[in-house]
């Protein structure tokens, strides 16, 4: 098969595997107004911060518009926000910040008749609310970080409109968790998804206009990554789906996604199109890992390892390699297929994706067969003196 | 770390395997394993013609320290019967470790592991299952197996003659030379089988020759050992190249 027609036929399945796992742009509405109802419910006047300076905002990959279809249909999607109140640190502890958002949260869980409990993780508070769709929320206490750290933050070269996003978070686990004055936890969700916009502006661009002009959006400005459907958002999730399905049996081995998309989106290059991004990505991926510490740091935050877990548990490392050496090698094999079956085949198991048939010889396209080279059955010869079955002790 | 195991995977020709066997895949592992697992097609045939096209569920567990430690072999789907040759942890015991290493000793790769270990043995497997006898052949369980093997290969007389010369592959080439040859023909080692024992000197480092002849040696029970006296006290054979390795078990 020629080159062309090699690419034509991988763009094919490349795009299919794309739009199968790409969720419908009204799941991101319903986190939308999901996050805005509770951001709502923060404001509403009898609230403990009714008259704080307050904000909700997502952050994570329904921010950076790259959720995945979950592999279990009944599983829950991760919706995580930030709730941000300007607190003077000097009266107000960590503890006592996330006892009062987690009041909050607990009022809104009863207004909303949730009967789940809501739970107290290390730094969140995790509400459940199903309703039509199962989703789990995140809800990250903070506070702006001060100016001090921000300058901070320049002076380790990050520039400054990401830096100013900066905050301060609480952490159960923090030796000063319940001291006044101290320094807090740093957090910079809204810098990270800024930086990360920045990384796809211009292959963003025209989609971005035709949504504006199509007056879906009033300015630029108003649409939302989740609406940008960029190369490098696509490749993320087939990069994120193919580590779901090699880790189903491990979920806690996986290669986080903070790691995947910040690797990803550092080696993108603006390639127009998925297959293109996706062959960059996956080839430059390691080289973006530092040689020593912090491995991958935080774009906006260099002081903050992505990959810190990796030191304590090294089996996480290799989990991360091993993912990386399967990828590069499913990204060459699925060049070489020829067959609409083959293909089928290979998209479910790598994927877990059920290719139709129609669109696996689409994606063959019609250089696909004739081009395609028959490979010659091999055959195993059975030595005479092949090892003779044992039994050990 | 992963620089090593880059150049790891290079050296034991992973993505060989995984191309051969296209089914098959990297598995969640660890810092010290790389798991490949997923169905292995197989198609074989032996010198008589016979032909085996078949798949099995496997799970390959191949140490970091690969391939002076010997992958781990599963058949995860019930495929392989419980009472065919298995180790203690479930594992297909797919030959004498020593000849397994033969293998490994010719080439690390994992792609010629699969061909000239493990597809022998699910080819066998496949046999079994029809009826058939298994036409390589099986090696007892335990020690005992093992010394038929070194018997067999190295032509001694008797599983004890074959203990002796895991003794003598412990030894310097020149300092083994000069002792008696186990065969019992009179004459030295080196004027005698030492050409089967270069088949496998170098294989394993003498020190691993001298754990083995340790094990072997504390496992063989006393009915082994009179068994092996007794055949010791046969007349003697000498070297004898064409009797042919062990054809049917």
């Amino acid at each position: 098969m020629t080159e062309s027609g090699r690419v034509a036929s991988t763009t094919g399945v490349v795009f299919e595997l794309a739009s199968q796992l790409e969720i419908p742009t009204t799941l991101y509405k319903k986190a939308e107004s999901r996050y805005a109802g509770l951001a709502d419910w923060f404001h509403r006047k009898e609230s403990a911060l009714s008259e704080a300076d307050c904000m909700v905002y997502p952050q994570g990959s329904f921010r950076l518009g790259t959720v995945v279809r979950p592999l279990d249909p009944k599983q829950e999607y991760d919706l995580d926000l930030v709730c941000s109140v300007a607190v003077d640190r000097r009266s107000t502890s960590q503890m006592t910040l996330k006892a009062v958002v987690g009041e909050e949260v607990r009022a809104y869980a009863k207004a909303m008749q949730i009967r789940q409990r809501v739970e107290e993780k290390k730094r969140c508070w995790r509400l459940n609310y199903t309703d039509d769709v199962p989703f789990h929320m995140d809800i990250l206490p903070a506070t702006p970080d001060d100016a001090r750290f921000v300058d901070a933050l320049v002076a380790q070269g990050v520039p400054r409109p990401l830096a100013q996003y900066t905050v301060a978070i609480t952490d159960k686990d923090h030796h000063d968790y319940e001291v006044l004055g101290a320094d807090w936890p740093k957090s910079n969700p809204k810098g990270y998804a800024t930086w990360f916009e920045s990384r796809m502006q211009e292959v963003a661009g025209l989609r971005i206009k035709a949504l504006v002009d199509s007056l879906q959006y009033k300015s630029i400005d108003e649409v939302p990554a989740y609406e940008w459907k960029t190369p490098l958002q696509q490749a993320i999730q087939i990069l994120k789906r193919h580590r779901d399905v090699m880790f189903r049996t491990n979920r806690q081995a996986r290669p986080i996604s903070m790691i995947i998309t910040t690797l990803a989106a550092e080696s993108y290059r603006g390639e127009p199109d998925v297959l293109s991004a996706l062959r960059r990505i996956v080839a430059d991926m390691p080289q973006r890992i530092r040689a020593a510490r912090p491995l991958v740091p935080n774009p906006v935050n260099p002081a903050e390892d992505f990959a810190d877990a990796w030191q304590a548990n090294p089996d996480l490392r290799a989990a991360f390699f091993d993912w990386h050496t399967q990828l590069s090698l499913d990204t060459q094999m699925a060049a070489e297929i020829a067959d609409p079956a083959a293909l089928i085949d290979f998209a479910s198991a790598r994927f877990a994706v059920q290719l139709p048939i129609d669109r696996a010889k689409a994606s063959l396209g019609a250089t696909g067969h004739a081009g395609h080279v028959v490979r010659p059955e091999v055959v195993t010869r059975i030595a005479p003196n092949a090892p003779r079955p044992w039994g050990g002790e | 770390m992963s620089l090593d195991r880059s150049r790891a995977y290079a050296e034991w020709g992973v993505t060989g395997l995984l191309r051969a066997q296209p089914q098959l895949q990297i598995l969640p592992g660890s810092e010290e394993v790389l798991v490949l697992g997923g169905p292995l097609r197989i198609n074989a045939e032996d010198e008589r013609g016979v032909r085996v096209t078949d798949v099995f569920d496997i799970e390959i567990r191949v140490d970091t320290q690969y391939p002076d430690v010997l992958p781990a072999v599963y058949e995860t789907r019930g495929k392989v019967p419980a009472a065919f040759h298995r180790n203690s942890d479930g594992s297909l015991c797919l030959g004498a470790p020593i000849r397994l290493y033969q293998e490994l000793h010719r080439t690390a790769s994992l792609e010629a592991y699969v061909d000239k270990c493990l597809v022998p043995y699910l080819f066998q497997v496949a046999l079994v299952q029809a009826g058939q006898d298994p036409p390589l052949g099986e090696l007892s369980h335990g020690a005992k197996g093992v010394l038929e093997f070194y018997r067999d290969e190295l032509r001694m007389p008797s599983l004890l003659a074959a203990l002796d010369c895991v003794r003598l592959l412990e030894l310097p080439w020149a300092a083994s030379n000069a002792e008696a040859c186990p065969c019992g023909s009179g004459r030295s080692l080196g004027a005698c089988h030492s050409f089967f024992l270069d088949k496998l000197r170098g294989v394993r480092p003498r020190e691993w020759f001298h754990r083995e002849h340790k094990r072997l040696h504390a496992s063989c029970n006393v009915g082994l050992v009179e068994a092996a006296i007794g055949a010791s006290h046969q007349p003697a054979r000498g070297p004898d190249p064409v009797r042919s390795n062990r054809g049917v078990g």
